[in-house]
């Protein structure tokens, strides 16, 4: 018999005489104890263990702060793994916390711009020396596996902060995983680390949960692969992929990357796609791209537009910010019936300064509310 | 007449014990909710968008101000200073009959604009707009209005202008963590559905350390009052909203701090002018709202502090806003009915507004009436002393123990003062709050619905205020 089954008889048998709702306020109140002293435990665990993190940080900090500024910042010289290995200035942590510690001392000498500001420069080969010295890109790489997944995102994390080059093989286990948080961050790690075959989920469409703020992060991705590599033709897989919004993300990034290449592809596209938010987007990224033509496509659109696609051929004009266009957005200011989208002709007309202001002042003698008596004062004054 | 009373115990009894299933479930769930947020949403997930200005989406931090001469200038800083790429704050002057438009101008280098004002939702007139001519000051507009004489009507001005999609919508006497536009914008972009309003966690500014509008230090507050109310909010915003939001089930953003869809609350009609709890009623109509165009949503919280806020230090000031609470919460009853036991309304009108009629609205009213019957029994010597102490006891740990599992949680979370010493202050409150706090609260919760059903009006008023610039352990009412 169980400690447990024993305790249970024991009481049952004490309160065996009572009304039920005794009994059942005693369950209660011993759930109701049992949770406010798990609470008071976890209360002082964590005190514990925030307060040994505090310690173990000034440990770490003690051991390495000085000593990591000199080599990062103030050597001046290369200092490969065997000028490491034989300084033993640099002692292997062996811990896990040591592990975490150590990685997060060198992140912040890193990031902190102080030391340039004082005359130090940032030794770029000492850095990845000092990271395959210790073996702490090891440990990361080690943990991105780990059964754990908020380990395994910490992990991910870490290997992002770190910036080295990494096997795919390390995330084999990760890019499939059921939790979609770790599985897409895994497969974006992928796409900025793997040699072999680096867009391999850019060109499956990435993820079926893909949403905004991994269109942030993934353009981050790109951001740094684009510093070694060019980035492929990103039209290619725009009809790869069944989820507007990654279609959308792939359309805004060809403009970011200024793809002039997939012009065609994209007037084509805008002509046939149904979806709203896709015309929009294509529309956005002509004006980036500085496609001169794009203002007969609007002159062809801009009355039957929503008013968000509307609002999108007006931000594409803003980009492209062409004086060809100064003619139709007159007429478009007529022909809009929103009063927002009017708004957006006129501060696109304060922009072409002389020009501008000559077709605003010819829309000013014709506007017949308060409404537009306000904006012209506002666009004029 | 005795089976009458037999029967009400017995009632009483079971309905403490789902209320107990019910916040023990709300526990358990925020628990997990909790973990899951600080593992996915650190520093350098909020840093992304700070590093990537372009990529950032703009947010609108609108607050509307009503004689508020001497906190004005430190609040509009602290918002100004905010630490976002891409956001504009707009300070909605509602006929303010103290100097609080003058100090702005003057601080701010003010002049009036012909501002093209599109009214999408209705509010008082709006007399003037302000833009400042230092460049520094760009992102900040003030709207001069003509009084409303609700916060609701001032809000109604500020969304009309926000040009963002998604505003802020918070009290002037709020101070905003520097990193909180990331924080609340994070969650929007996470998800695949469209979120609608993101909660975060609000606690008291009264004894913490402020200097230009900024919290330097932050500490428990010092007196009794909101001590108790600084351990209600971290129950509220830790285990019950953190555990709602997991079923997609919050009821209220709270209208001192959130982050709400600019889209959704114009096509939701606005704020209410008539509502005495203008964020529950907004966040319902906009739940409404979304049921009525068949499409998802999701309502999220998270667990970071993002708002301090000044609570009452004082009785009497507490009773000005537990009525208020009070009336607010009887009248989106009345107004709301028809969502009531209505399955068009998904788990809002089946779940949600059920479990807030039995255990928020009731609740008062049952827990005074017991204190009657109890006297009665007392006075007729019928109480069973051996079975009173232990269901005192039972109600007693109700209290205690959720105290306990929030203010653990909030630690967990992020230990934001800077002794344990001081989190131990709001565990040893909380062991007498049930009796110090609690029946006051109850009281004045069923004086606001006594308040409504009689019909009286009330408009809301200035605060009394000392200023940011020291310590401030003072009086307020919202």
């Amino acid at each position: 018999m169980s400690i447990l089954d024993y305790y249970f008889y024991y009481y049952s048998s004490v309160f065996a005489g009572y009304p039920i709702v005794i009994k059942i306020a005693i369950f209660i109140i011993l759930i109701l104890l049992i949770l406010s002293l798990m609470s008071l435990y976890r209360f002082f665990h964590i005190r514990r263990k925030q307060l040994l993190a505090e310690k173990r940080k000034i440990k770490i900090e003690d051991k390495y702060k000085e000593k990591l500024i000199d080599l990062l910042y103030f050597s001046f010289r290369e200092v490969n793994v065997t000028d490491l290995k034989e300084g033993k200035d640099f002692p292997i942590p062996r811990k896990s916390w040591q592990n975490e510690m150590l990685t997060e001392l060198i992140l912040k000498i890193k990031s902190d711009k102080s030391y340039e500001m004082n005359g130090g420069v940032f030794q770029n080969s000492n850095y990845y020396n000092l990271m395959s010295y210790t073996k702490l890109f090891d440990f990361w790489v080690k943990n991105i596996s780990s059964t754990n997944s908020n380990k395994a995102i910490k992990a991910l994390r870490m290997v992002n902060e770190i910036g080295e080059g990494i096997s795919g093989s390390a995330f084999s286990r990760v890019v499939h995983h059921q939790n979609r948080y770790l599985r897409k961050f895994a497969r974006m790690t992928f796409s900025r680390f793997d040699d072999h075959d680096p867009y391999k989920f850019l060109e499956q469409g990435f993820d079926v949960h893909f949403n905004k703020f991994d269109e942030k992060r993934l353009h981050y991705t790109l951001i740094e692969i684009s510093k070694d590599y060019t980035i492929p033709p990103l039209s290619k897989w725009i009809n790869n992929s069944k989820k507007k919004n990654y279609k959308c993300f792939l359309i805004r990034e060809i403009g970011f990357f200024r793809q002039e290449e997939a012009i065609p592809y994209l007037v084509e596209l805008f002509k046939t796609e149904p979806s709203i938010p896709i015309q929009s987007q294509i529309m956005e990224t002509l004006g980036e791209l500085k496609y001169e033509p794009l203002i007969n496509l609007v002159k062809e659109d801009f009355r039957f537009a929503s008013q968000s696609l509307q609002a999108s051929m007006l931000k594409g004009l803003k980009r492209l910010k062409s004086k060809k266009c100064l003619p139709f957005l007159k007429e478009a200011y007529h022909s809009s019936q929103f009063n927002e989208n009017k708004i957006r002709i006129v501060e696109l007309l304060q922009e072409f300064n002389k020009d501008g202001v000559t077709i605003l002042t010819s829309l000013s003698t014709d506007s017949n509310s308060e409404f537009e008596a306000n904006l012209f004062d506002f666009a004029l004054k | 007449m005795e089976q009458i009373f037999h029967f009400y115990q017995y009632t009483i009894f079971f309905y403490s014990a789902v209320i107990t299933f019910g916040y023990v479930s709300l526990a358990i769930l925020g628990y997990f909710n909790i973990n899951n947020k600080k593992s996915i949403y650190t520093e350098i997930e909020d840093n992304l968008l700070n590093s990537f200005p372009e990529e950032a989406p703009g947010i609108s931090v609108v607050t509307p101000a009503y004689n508020e001469d001497l906190i004005i200038i430190d609040s509009a800083h602290s918002l100004l200073n905010l630490n976002y790429p891409n956001f504009e704050v707009i300070i909605v002057n509602d006929g303010s009959t103290d100097d609080t438009l003058e100090t702005l101008i003057k601080e701010f280098e003010l002049e009036t604009i012909p501002y093209p004002y599109i009214e999408k939702i209705r509010s008082q007139p709006v007399r003037h707009i302000f833009k400042s001519t230092n460049p520094r000051y760009s992102n900040l507009t003030i709207v001069d209005k003509e009084n409303g004489g609700t916060k609701a009507d001032a809000m109604n001005a500020g969304v009309n202008i926000a040009k963002f999609d998604y505003f802020i919508n918070t009290d002037i006497d709020g101070l905003l963590d520097p990193n909180t536009l990331a924080k609340m914008i994070v969650p929007v972009l996470d998800s695949e559905t469209h979120v609608i309003a993101v909660g975060a966690t609000l606690r008291m500014v009264n004894a913490c350390e402020v200097d230009k509008g900024s919290i330097t230090r932050v500490r428990p507050p010092n007196h009794m009052i909101p001590i108790f109310q600084e351990t209600e909010y971290l129950r509220s915003y830790l285990i019950g909203k953190m555990g709602w939001s997991t079923l997609n089930m919050i009821p209220n953003v709270s209208g001192g701090f959130g982050l709400f869809d600019k889209n959704v609350v114009i096509g939701a009609g606005g704020f209410d002018p008539l509502s005495h709890a203008e964020d529950m009623d907004m966040t319902l109509r906009m739940i409404a709202y979304m049921h009525h165009s068949k499409k998802k949503y999701l309502i999220r919280q998270i667990p970071d502090t993002c708002c301090w806020t000044e609570g009452p230090s004082n009785l009497r000031l507490l009773y000005r806003q537990r009525t208020r609470w009070g009336r607010g919460l009887l009248q989106i009853f009345f107004v709301h009915r028809r969502y009531l036991f209505n399955p068009k309304y998904g788990r809002m009108g089946i779940i949600l507004l059920p479990y807030s009629l039995l255990f928020d609205l009731l609740a008062p009213i049952l827990t005074v009436t017991g204190l009657f019957m109890l006297i009665y029994l007392l006075l007729n010597n019928q109480v069973n002393f051996e079975t009173f102490w232990l269901l005192l006891f039972f109600v007693y740990m109700i209290g205690v123990s959720m105290s306990l599992v929030a203010i653990t949680s909030d630690l967990a979370n992020k230990k934001l003062y800077k002794n344990y010493s001081e989190y131990g202050k709001l565990i040893l409150y909380s062991l007498f709050e049930v009796i110090a706090y609690q029946p006051f609260n109850t009281i004045f919760y069923v004086i606001g619905y006594g308040q409504f059903l009689s019909n009286r009006e009330f408009k809301w008023t200035s605060m009394t205020r000392q200023g940011y610039t020291r310590n401030i352990e003072e009086e307020s009412s919202n």
